[in-house]
Parts: structure tokens; C-alpha cells; sequence
């Protein structure tokens, strides 16, 4: 075994070898063959490998290194080519195992002449070799020609092996001229194995939990794969730093860039149509618009405030399809508010009628209907002063589509027009709510007339009462005062608040 | 050749039915307006297993088997104006001008007669193209007016006229904690007495179960009928796979029932699949043949809910389709074997069973399910679905021992003794299932 | 005018329902009466303009029922926007609908209808009716021969079993080791079909602590106890196996 080789274990783990040697006289382990490996899966790891204040080598994960004998029996014997795996996945001879529940044998139905088929590799559209502890191409005895007969292969899946670089990859691929779709997922690529991957139909290429860098998917990766349109670079570890110096621009092919579960907390710049930043950090939109993007998933991020969803918005006017949720300016709202204030914010259209325009939020399909509804909710709780809007040229359009007056004040603070109040009636009997403005200097037998009249079925107005908590003390008797003591007082004599509750009491013969 | 119609009864039937022919449209490489996808010269699917779902007119167009019946206008009018309008010929759209009000009696005696023969033509007509008509197909909601009562009519009607045919169902069953109307438990119960005895092999769907998925698995955050409608057409499209794809278990409607259904009544696959995850996970979600066969097991990727742990296995059947080898599916059921979940009641005259489609599944475009490139689709026949029936039959009484409603039913011409009549055929089939669950030489390796 | 799409709830229903805004409002009740089994003049409709929010307005209230007022009024003068929800509320005090709802009731098990031993023994095309007409099951007559010839197998391997036996289990979820602690017959487990041995194992690979269902049977720690079948069982010189005996598995 070599630095940087990759091995597995007998419990599903995977590590590389970072360190070969002995520790020193004084320890146990003295006299054997002793492995430094850093762990995929940190979490496994026991140390950043230093022992008894030695450090004997680098973790590129904290935490995630640890120390073996070189014998230790739960480190995997298996190290296969890639071809004999092929062999024993896709080239065995039917064997009945005999399969019981009880009494009875499993019935296996056609899987002799799936085998036989299988066997011609001329046949395979897909391969799946997955977790096989393959670290090359060929091992002894294997026919170099067989290759050659993968030529139909479309779909590839050698993901979580033990390759350490790409130039295996690149021997494996080259062979497989109708290939499409690689998944590299869970292997590791280090700078001293690796050289350009060159293909001309690849066009899927899934890098994930890989931990490949960015120069080197910037060298070995973009250049040589023309026809490259959805690139998965998930759980790579990336930083804001990391994704600044990613290359895109002389790629136009590219079409999907997946970039979950990093380490981002600025929404980047990238010039591409599906951008995948679920479960990041991100919390902030730049000051730059984004034409290009028109599917975005930014699902467990940090977006805090309805300010960002502003923002982002704005910088990115082209959206037709976004995921959000799980972000922590929806944590106080229930499903439903989300829904509205998302609806209203961005330009969104019924997606059986439209290909411009969001129509697609958080897995729906939105409709002309919910998206009415949800606007004119929006629009009338901007007003009330509940919700806030930072996107004039949203505001704008959102009242000229339903002919609504502009409101002069800025929308963004709470000026409201001193000669009026917005008052919140609540009925005791069904606690229906109902709002309404008022002049603020009717007397509240006017106001105990219009109520009658809108809510009560001209209940006489000697028939109920109406009164308010004050304070904001809702519910609290202590802060209960009737507003009809004299019915020619004015509503601005009491100390009302915009939006105050005001509860109305119909007497009970 | 062997030909399946299609019949989508109801607005849950139609609603289904839509999605399930806009995804086998796909498969088999056919257009919106039913001819060949560009590049294509014949349909995908070979020529055998294609036809057994569509036909092919002289101008080279591909019609799909199917029939979609309603009382009202509103669903069927969405189809004759839909992005699939073309795909139909305008007599395979039947939609009668008053509803069924929710009610069985509506939908099986009144209003449903008066649409019945007209369906029951232009089925003779469909039938008349085929050269060797297998059965039928339906999708109906259990719980509707419409879904309920002509569905049932219907059945019973094609088990005159046509004798033997298969008839298979997939039967939106009421979901547990709301309901649609306040008579669901009637309808349910009125039609899974009429049709006892004239479906071959019925595939339930609760969409509580189903909503739940998208919620979980999709993260749709608020599903509607289109996500829940998609990801059924998906688990349909499993299930027919074999039938419209070269397969090798159940290539025939009738084999259904010999390997799901020992008796006849007893014929209740509970309906599991895997895997189901979003576009967007797709690249880094599991799915390997161990990872979906043991999802399979899961009550979270079961169509209804219910829990098996609690039952008896009288059959299973695990259909792969996709990219899979044989090895790691006898490696993934020894492992499920292992954990013990399976207990086959020995005395069944049906077993556990392995089919293996190649046909990968398709995504359909604008929906969140990923296409995965292998997928499995579990039927097993095991006791707990009972507990569906407890359940349902329980809500059933509650309402009749007060004679809550009845008076409609009546009012549209029902005895009141049909009530009864199927309750207690009802009540036969829990003790059915209940019987079928006994008698059994526990496994040895039994542990408590 | 068009028809348009609403959510029409009640404390027991939900569910998405086309309306025609010329409908008169006395059709409409009749309509939601179908739906929510409520009656009309019971029938107060609030009208949440949007489904999510909790501000609405009631738009026909059960105290002031009027037939004829109904008749002459249309939904169209309600302005009812689509996608939006109606809620109906079920004013009547002697309303049974409630009792309908069960879902948080268990006790209600026992209360529906029960078809008798007799009556399910009499139907033709009945589960049991078909075991008996086949001879399966119990119905089969080697069926009791095998139960007995399993009985009789376990119960010979039981009688080299004695209480306090180091032993190890079998064909059963790998190799366990522990002792025997317990050996015969469970009424409450399986009405005392079987002989079972009890294990209280080494390790904590049980699944209890020496007791089924509350009745105790042996003692031992959680999770160290289990029953199986003799046939699962095999006693000797099976000591306590070190988890730490192979120093070429640690780590650092």
C-alpha cells in the first residue's frame, strides 16, 4: 500500500491512507505496521492525526484522521479492477440460491435469460458498479479488449469506490464512446493521479461528496468535455472563496451546476440555468443581476429576512421554477403564509399558460387562481402595514395589475395617514375578524352605527357593546375598557393603535 | 395480441388516468397529439408489449386503449381542451350533464343508468378493434359518487358481457382523517360489496399515504392533485410495465391474480415503491438494489396505510425495472428475509416472486419525482390491509346505526337492505382476512 | 359567468368542489348538505376570501334562515373569489354529525356491527368455507400430525436442556451466547402450544428483560432476555465471548 491509497472497511466506510510507518519504541503498537487514514465520513475519525503530541499527518476534514495497524482485520482485503467486477456483476451464470420464507421458494422469474443477456456486454445501456472496492482498470489476467465491447454503455455508475485519481477514470471512459451519464460520486482525486478527463458525449457528471477542488475541475474537468451540460458537485466542502474561482464562462453547454451541501454563504455568480444550493449557509443575495438562472433549489439555507427574498428577486428577474423552504424567514409562518408571500414577491404565472415567469414554487405547479388570491392577500396586508415590501418595481406592478391605487407614503415604513385609523372588529359570538379604516374623529356612536349596519343586521346599538384591551394586553381583564361609556366621545380620544382589536359584546336577553 | 382498455371513471378516475397516459405516452415515445417523438420510426416498447396499451391508425397516429366516463362535464372537459387533447379520438370522452351528489345510488341506479349504455357501446366498439382483448383496466375513487356507483356499474355490467376477461382496479380509497363527504363510509362499503365479486385483483391508493410521500420525500411543501396524481401514475406505470415492456412476471393481466390473489375475494394487493425522491437530490440520493428493496418494506413508501409487521403474507411480488442484476436482488430479498418482516402463510397456494423489466423508468416532465435508473414496485397480499376495511366499516356504523342519511340512498331508488346486504358482506371479508391470517406453521426462527 | 373552484370545509369534511356562481343560494345548501351533512337551515357559511388566513366573513348565518330569502339571492352577489374557502358550520344542537368523527375514538371498536360465528360459518363463498371445502389449514389432516411432529422434535431437544446451561443460538440472527434460564410451555405467548427456552444472553442481544406482555417468566437485565425455540438453541462449553480479545482491531 502507498500514501493516498483508498481503502474500505468491513463496516461500509471509506478512508485514504495518509500516513505508513511505525510509532515510536515507547508505544504498544511498536515493532507492527501502523496506517494513518483520514476518514470520508469524519465523524468515524478520532483525531487530526496527531498522537501523543506528534503529528504524523494532514486531515483535510478536522477530526477525521485516525490510526490502524496495518493488519487490522476490518480493513477490506478486496481491491479489484474494474473489470473483474464487471465480470462478477454482469457476466455470472444463473444460480437458484434457494431463497425461503418459511415453507416457501422464492419464485426468481427470468433471471437465467436476464443473465444471458446481461453476459454480451454489447448489450449494457447501464452499468452500475457501486461500492465494489475497484482501485483500476485491469488487474491480472484481465482481457484489455473488453472495453471495447461497452460500446452501447450510456450510464455508468462507479461511484464509491476506491479510485484516488482521474487518470483510471479517464482509461475506463475513453473506451466507452457512446457513454452519457459518469457518476464519480464518493471517490477521491488527488492532484498527483489525476490528468484531463476527454470525452465527447459525456454530457452528466456527478463529482459529489468527492472533495475534488476547484483548479482541478477547472483543469482536468471543463476543458475536454464539449458536450458536458449537468456537472453535481455536492458536499465537496466548497467555500465562497472555492466557487469565485470557478470557471464557467467559455462553457455555455453547462446547464446544471449542483452545488448542495457546501460551505457557501454568498449566493455566487455562476452564468448557468439550474443552479442546486440546497443546504448551504447562504444568507445574503450580491448586488448583481443573474439573467441566466431560471431553476434554483436554495432549500435549507439562511435566508433570515423577507429582504432577501427581495433581493433575490430582483437579481434574479428570470426564475421559473425555485425551491426555498426550510430557510429561516419562513420558521415563524405556517405553509400557507409562505406560500402567499412568496407568490406575491416574484413575478409568478399559471404554468399551463406560460414558459416566462415563476411557475413552479416548491415542488407546485402555481395556478392563475392561487396566484390572484395570493397577490390581493398580499397587497392588503402591505397596506395594513403587516407585511413588508423592498421592491418598489414589484409593489408598482402589483397594484397596477388590479388597478389599486398607489399609497403615497413609502411602503416600507409605517407613516399612515393621521386622520385615519385601521381597526380590527372582533365578534364574541363566532370571533369572526373584520378590518376596517375609520376617520379618526367620528363618535363612537358612529362608529357603534356602522358596525351595526356592516356586521350586526342593525342590531339596535343599545343591544351590544364594544370595547378594547389596552396596552396590548389582550385577554387581560385588568385592561379592559369599554370605548361606549359616552357615546359622543371620539375614537382618537382613547388610546387606539393602528390595527387595534376592538371587540364587539352582543348582550344576551 | 393481447389488448387492455382502460377505463377512468369519476373525477379521481379521469384525474389519474390523465397522468397515467401522459407518462406512458412518454415511455413509448409518443407525442401530445399521438404521433411518433421526432427520430423515432416505431414506438419504444417493441411492437408487442406497445399495442397491448394502444392502437395505431392508418395515418400513422397512436390512440391510447381508454375510455373516460363522468357524470359531469368539468373533468372531461379539462381533457377535450388539455395538452393531450389530440391523443383522443372525441368517443373516448363520455360526460353526462348532472352529477352523482356524492352518492353511490345516484351513480349506480339513476343518473348512471341513464349514461350506461352509451358506455357500454363504445366499449363494444374498442373491444371490437382488438384481436385477442385481455381485460380491463379501471381507475375510480371508492369514496365519490360517480367513482363509487357506475364505477361498480360498469364492473358488473363487463362481467356480463364479457365473462372471464380480467378486470383489474386501482381504487382511491377514502383517506384516514378527512374526508370528502360525510358519505364516503357508504359509498365505500356499497361498492367494494358490489364489486367483490367481479374485480380479479384491486390495487388500493390513499391519498393521505400518497400526500404524505410528497411531502417527505418530494418536500413539496403543499401537494396538490397534480403532485399526488404524478407520483400514482408512476407506481402504475410499474405495475403495467411488464404488461407494456418486455418483463418477465406478469405479462399478463390474468397473472395478477394467480400469483397475487389465493381467493378470490382476498384480492387486495397493498401496493409499496421505491425509490421516490426529488430532481434536485437525485444525484446523491441512495438507490442501489439493496437501498430500494429494503425501502420497499417501509410503511413510509406503502400506497395505503396500514402496517404490515402486523400481518400475514399470503403473496408478494417485487418488480424491478431498470438497470439491476440478478445477484443483487437475490443478495437485497436474502437481506429483507433476514430482518424477519415477511411471514408467508404456508398454506397459500401463492409465494413470493421475483420479476426484472428493463425498461428504466421515465420522468414526467414538469413533476418533482426523479427518474431514478432502477425502480421497484412492491404487491404483496397481506393481512393488514384488513385494517383499511376495519376502519372504513367502523365509520360505517356509526352513521347507520342512527339511519344517518339513508333517506338519499333511498330516494334514489335503493332497498335499505342493500345497506345491510353489504355490510355484512363487509364484515365477511374482515373475518375472511382474519382466517386467511391463521393456520400457519410459524417459522422456526421465531424470538419473542 | 364561469364556474369556479372552492374548498368547501367542515368539522368532518375537506375537499375541492366546483360552484356556479348563478346558482341561488337555497340550491347551494342543498348542494353543501350533500357534501357535510348538514342540514340548511342549520347551515352558517363563513367565507374566507384566502384559504390560509383566518379573517373571514360570514356570508349566510343559521339564526337568520330564510328559504325564500335564499331563493331569491344568488352567489354571485357574494363575490366569491375562486380558490377561496367556505367553512360550514353545523349549528344544530342536536347535531349527531360529531359522533360520525372518530378518529380520536378507540373505544368505539366494539360498538359496530359484529357478524356472528354462526352466520360467517354459513356463508358459501366465505375464506373458511373455501380451507374447508380444499382441506387447508387446520383443515388439512396432516395438519395436526406436523404440529405434533414439530412439538415432539422441540420437546426432545428440550429434555437435554436444564436451567443454568451455557448455550449459544442457532440459524437465528447470528451466534449469541448466554444461559438458559427458563424451559417450557408460555400460556400467555402462544395459549402453551410450544415449549420455548428462555436465554439470558451475555451480551444486551434480547429482546426483553425475562418477562411477555408483564408476566415475568426469569430475571435478567434489559434487553439480555429472549424466548426461542429449542431448535434454536444449542448448550456446551460456550464461554462468554471477550468483545476485547483481538487487540488488532483497535484504534487510535
Amino acid at each position: 500500500m502507498q500514501l493516498y491509497d483508498r481503502i474500505s472497511t468491513t463496516d461500509n466506510e471509506l478512508g485514504t491512507i495518509k500516513f505508513i510507518g511505525q510509532l515510536p519504541s515507547a508505544h504498544a503498537w511498536a515493532g507492527t505496521l501502523v496506517y494513518g487514514i483520514e476518514w470520508d465520513n469524519s465523524s468515524r475519525g478520532k483525531n487530526d492525526g496527531t498522537l501523543d503530541d506528534v503529528k504524523y499527518f494532514e486531515v483535510d476534514v478536522i477530526g477525521a484522521g485516525s490510526f490502524m495497524k496495518a493488519n487490522n482485520k476490518k480493513i477490506c482485503k478486496r481491491r479489484a479492477s474494474f473489470i473483474q467486477s464487471l465480470y462478477e456483476e454482469y457476466h455470472t451464470k444463473y444460480e437458484d440460491q434457494e431463497i425461503r420464507f418459511g415453507t416457501k421458494i422464492v419464485d426468481e422469474l427470468g433471471f437465467d435469460k436476464l443473465n444471458r443477456i446481461q453476459s454480451n456486454f454489447m448489450n449494457l445501456k447501464s452499468v452500475s458498479l457501486s461500492r465494489k472496492s475497484i482501485v483500476n482498470v485491469y488487474g491480472d489476467g484481465d482481457e484489455s479488449s473488453i472495453l471495447n465491447t461497452l460500446v452501447n454503455v450510456i450510464n455508468l455508475d462507479i461511484s464509491f469506490n476506491l479510485f484516488n485519481g482521474l487518470s483510471v477514470v479517464q482509461d475506463i471512459i475513453g473506451n466507452l464512446r457512446n457513454l452519457s451519464s459518469l457518476n464519480l460520486n464518493g471517490n477521491r482525486f488527488f492532484t498527483s493521479n489525476n490528468s484531463p478527463l476527454i470525452h465527447t458525449n459525456l454530457s452528466i457528471l456527478k463529482l459529489s461528496t468527492t472533495l475534488i477542488t476547484i483548479p482541478t475541475v477547472n483543469e482536468c474537468i471543463l476543458p475536454n468535455l464539449p458536450n458536458l451540460s449537468e456537472l453535481y458537485l455536492a458536499s465537496n466542502n466548497y467555500n465562497d472563496t472555492d466557487i469565485s474561482h470557478l470557471q464557467l464562462q467559455s462553457y455555455p453547454n453547462i446547464q446544471i451546476i449542483d452545488l448542495s451541501f457546501n460551505m457557501l454563504t454568498i449566493f455566487p455568480s455562476l452564468p448557468i440555468n439550474t443552479l442546486l444550493l440546497s443546504d448551504n449557509y447562504i444568507s445574503s443575495i450580491p448586488n448583481q443581476i443573474q439573467s441566466s438562472i431560471k431553476t434554483l433549489d436554495i432549500r435549507h439555507n439562511k435566508l433570515n429576512s423577507f429582504k432577501v427574498i427581495d433581493e433575490l428577486a430582483i437579481h434574479v428577474p428570470n426564475l421559473t421554477n425555485l425551491r426555498i423552504n426550510k430557510n429561516p424567514v419562513f420558521e415563524v409562518d405556517d405553509e400557507e403564509s409562505m406560500f402567499v408571500q412568496l407568490l406575491a414577491r416574484f413575478n409568478c404565472h399559471d404554468h399551463k399558460e406560460s414558459s416566462t415567469g415563476l411557475t413552479y414554487v416548491n415542488g407546485s405547479p402555481l395556478n392563475n387562481n392561487e396566484i390572484q388570491n395570493a397577490e390581493l392577500y398580499f397587497i392588503s396586508k402591505v397596506k395594513i402595514g403587516e407585511y413588508e415590501i423592498h421592491n418598489p418595481v414589484r409593489w408598482d406592478a402589483l397594484l397596477q395589475k388590479y388597478n389599486m391605487e398607489p399609497i403615497n407614503e413609502t411602503i416600507t415604513t409605517n407613516v399612515y395617514d393621521d386622520n385615519k385609523i385601521k381597526l380590527q372588529i372582533i365578534h364574541n359570538k363566532d370571533h369572526s375578524i373584520f378590518s376596517r379604516v375609520f376617520l379618526n374623529n367620528i363618535t363612537i356612536l358612529k362608529l357603534k352605527g356602522t358596525l351595526s349596519r356592516i356586521l350586526l343586521n342593525n342590531l339596535s346599538i343599545l343591544k351590544f357593546s364594544v370595547y378594547y384591551y389596552m396596552h396590548g394586553e389582550e385577554e387581560d381583564p385588568e385592561a379592559k375598557e369599554y370605548l361606549d361609556m359616552n357615546l359622543f366621545s371620539q375614537i382618537n380620544e382613547f388610546n387606539l393603535n393602528y390595527n387595534q382589536r376592538i371587540y364587539i359584546e352582543v348582550f344576551t336577553q | 395480441m393481447r389488448e387492455v382498455i382502460s377505463i377512468n371513471v369519476g373525477q379521481a378516475g379521469c384525474q389519474i388516468g390523465n397522468a397515467c397516459w401522459e407518462l406512458y405516452s412518454q415511455e413509448h415515445g409518443i407525442r401530445p397529439d399521438g404521433f411518433l417523438q421526432e427520430g423515432l420510426d416505431r414506438p419504444k416498447g417493441g411492437e408487442e408489449g406497445f399495442s397491448t396499451f394502444f392502437s395505431e391508425t392508418g395515418s400513422g397516429k397512436y390512440v391510447p386503449r381508454a375510455l373516460y366516463v363522468d357524470l359531469e362535464p368539468n373533468v372531461i372537459d379539462e381533457v377535450r381542451t388539455g395538452i393531450y387533447k389530440d391523443l383522443f379520438h372525441p368517443e373516448q370522452l363520455i360526460a353526462g350533464k348532472e352529477d352523482a351528489a356524492n352518492n353511490y345510488a345516484r351513480g349506480h341506479y339513476t343518473v348512471g343508468r341513464e349514461i350506461l349504455d352509451d358506455v357500454l357501446d363504445r366499449v363494444r366498439r374498442m373491444s371490437d378493434q382488438c384481436d385477442g382483448l385481455q381485460g380491463f383496466l379501471f381507475t375510480h375513487s371508492l369514496g365519490g359518487g360517480t367513482g363509487s356507483g357506475l364505477g361498480s356499474l360498469l364492473l358488473e355490467q363487463l362481467s356480463i358481457d364479457y365473462g372471464k376477461k380480467s378486470k383489474l382496479e386501482f381504487a382511491v380509497y377514502p383517506a384516514p382523517q378527512v374526508s370528502t363527504s360525510v358519505v364516503e363510509p357508504y359509498n365505500t362499503v356499497l361498492t367494494t360489496h358490489t364489486t367483490l365479486e367481479h374485480a380479479d385483483c384491486t390495487f388500493m391508493v390513499d391519498n393521505e399515504a400518497i400526500y404524505d410521500m410528497c411531502r417527505r420525500n418530494l418536500d413539496i411543501s403543499r401537494p396538490n392533485f397534480d403532485s399526488l396524481n404524478s407520483l400514482i401514475a408512476q407506481v402504475v406505470s410499474s405495475v403495467t410495465a411488464s404488461l407494456r415492456f418486455d418483463g418477465s412476471l406478469n405479462v399478463d393481466l390474468n397473472e395478477f391474480q394467480t400469483n397475487l390473489v389465493p381467493y378470490p375475494r382476498i384480492h387486495f394487493p397493498l401496493v409499496s415503491y421505491a425509490p421516490v425522491f426529488s430532481k434536485a437530490r437525485a444525484s446523491h440520493e441512495a438507490n442501489s438494489v439493496a437501498e430500494i428493496t429494503a425501502a420497499c418494506f417501509e410503511p413510509g413508501n406503502q400506497l395505503v396505510k396500514c402496517d404490515p409487521r402486523t400481518g400475514k403474507y399470503m403473496a408478494t411480488c417485487l418488480l424491478y425495472r431498470g438497470d439491476v442484476v440478478t445477484r443483487d436482488v437475490q443478495n437485497a430479498v436474502a437481506q429483507a428475509k433476514a430482518k424477519k418482516t415477511v411471514q408467508l402463510v404456508d398454506w397459500c397456494p401463492t409465494g413470493f416472486k421475483i420479476g426484472i423489466c428493463y425498461q428504466p423508468p421515465t420522468a414526467i416532465k414538469g413533476t418533482e419525482l426523479a427518474a431514478a435508473n432502477r425502480a421497484v414496485c412492491m404487491l404483496s397480499n397481506t393481512t393488514a390491509i384488513a385494517e383499511a376495511w376495519r376502519r372504513i366499516d367502523r365509520k360505517f356504523d356509526l352513521m347507520y346505526s342512527k339511519r344517518a342519511f339513508v333517506h338519499w340512498y333511498v330516494g334514489e331508488g335503493m332497498e335499505e337492505g342493500e345497506f345491510t346486504e353489504a355490510r355484512e358482506d363487509l364484515a365477511a371479508l374482515e373475518r375472511d382476512y382474519i382466517e386467511v391470517g391463521t393456520d400457519s406453521f410459524p417459522e422456526e426462527e421465531e424470538e419473542y | 359567468m364561469t364556474d369556479i373552484s372552492v374548498h368547501v370545509t367542515s368539522k368532518i369534511t375537506s375537499s375541492e368542489r366546483r360552484i356556479s356562481p348563478q346558482w341561488d343560494l337555497h340550491y347551494f345548501k342543498s348542494r353543501l348538505e350533500l357534501i357535510t351533512g348538514i342540514q340548511p337551515q342549520f347551515q352558517t357559511i363563513q367565507y374566507f376570501p384566502v384559504t390560509h388566513s383566518n379573517e373571514y366573513v360570514v356570508i349566510s348565518d343559521a339564526q337568520q334562515y330564510d328559504e325564500n330569502r335564499d331563493q331569491s339571492r344568488r352567489l354571485v352577489e357574494f363575490s366569491i373569489v375562486p380558490n377561496s374557502r367556505l367553512h360550514i358550520v353545523d349549528t344544530n344542537p342536536d347535531s349527531q354529525l360529531d359522533d360520525f368523527d372518530m378518529m380520536d375514538d378507540e373505544d368505539q371498536e366494539q360498538a359496530g356491527f359484529q357478524l356472528s360465528e354462526e352466520d360467517y360459518a354459513k356463508r358459501t363463498d366465505s375464506v373458511l368455507n373455501w380451507k374447508q371445502t380444499n382441506k387447508l389449514g387446520r383443515f388439512d389432516p396432516s395438519f395436526n400430525d406436523v404440529k405434533k411432529q414439530q412439538f415432539e422434535e422441540n420437546a426432545q431437544i428440550a429434555e437435554n436442556f436444564k436451567v443454568g446451561d451455557r448455550c449459544r443460538t442457532i440459524n437465528i440472527e447470528g451466534e449469541r451466547r448466554g444461559v438458559i434460564r427458563y424451559i417450557g410451555k408460555i400460556d400467555i405467548l402462544d395459549k402453551g402450544e410450544n415449549i420455548w427456552v428462555g436465554i439470558e444472553f451475555d451480551e444486551p442481544v434480547g429482546k426483553n428483560n425475562g418477562t411477555i406482555d408483564g408476566v415475568r417468566l426469569f430475571e435478567c437485565r434489559q434487553n439480555h432476555g429472549s424466548f426461542v425455540k429449542p431448535k434454536q438453541v444449542e448448550v456446551g462449553d460456550f464461554p462468554e465471548l471477550d468483545p476485547f480479545d483481538s487487540d488488532d482491531d483497535d484504534e487510535l
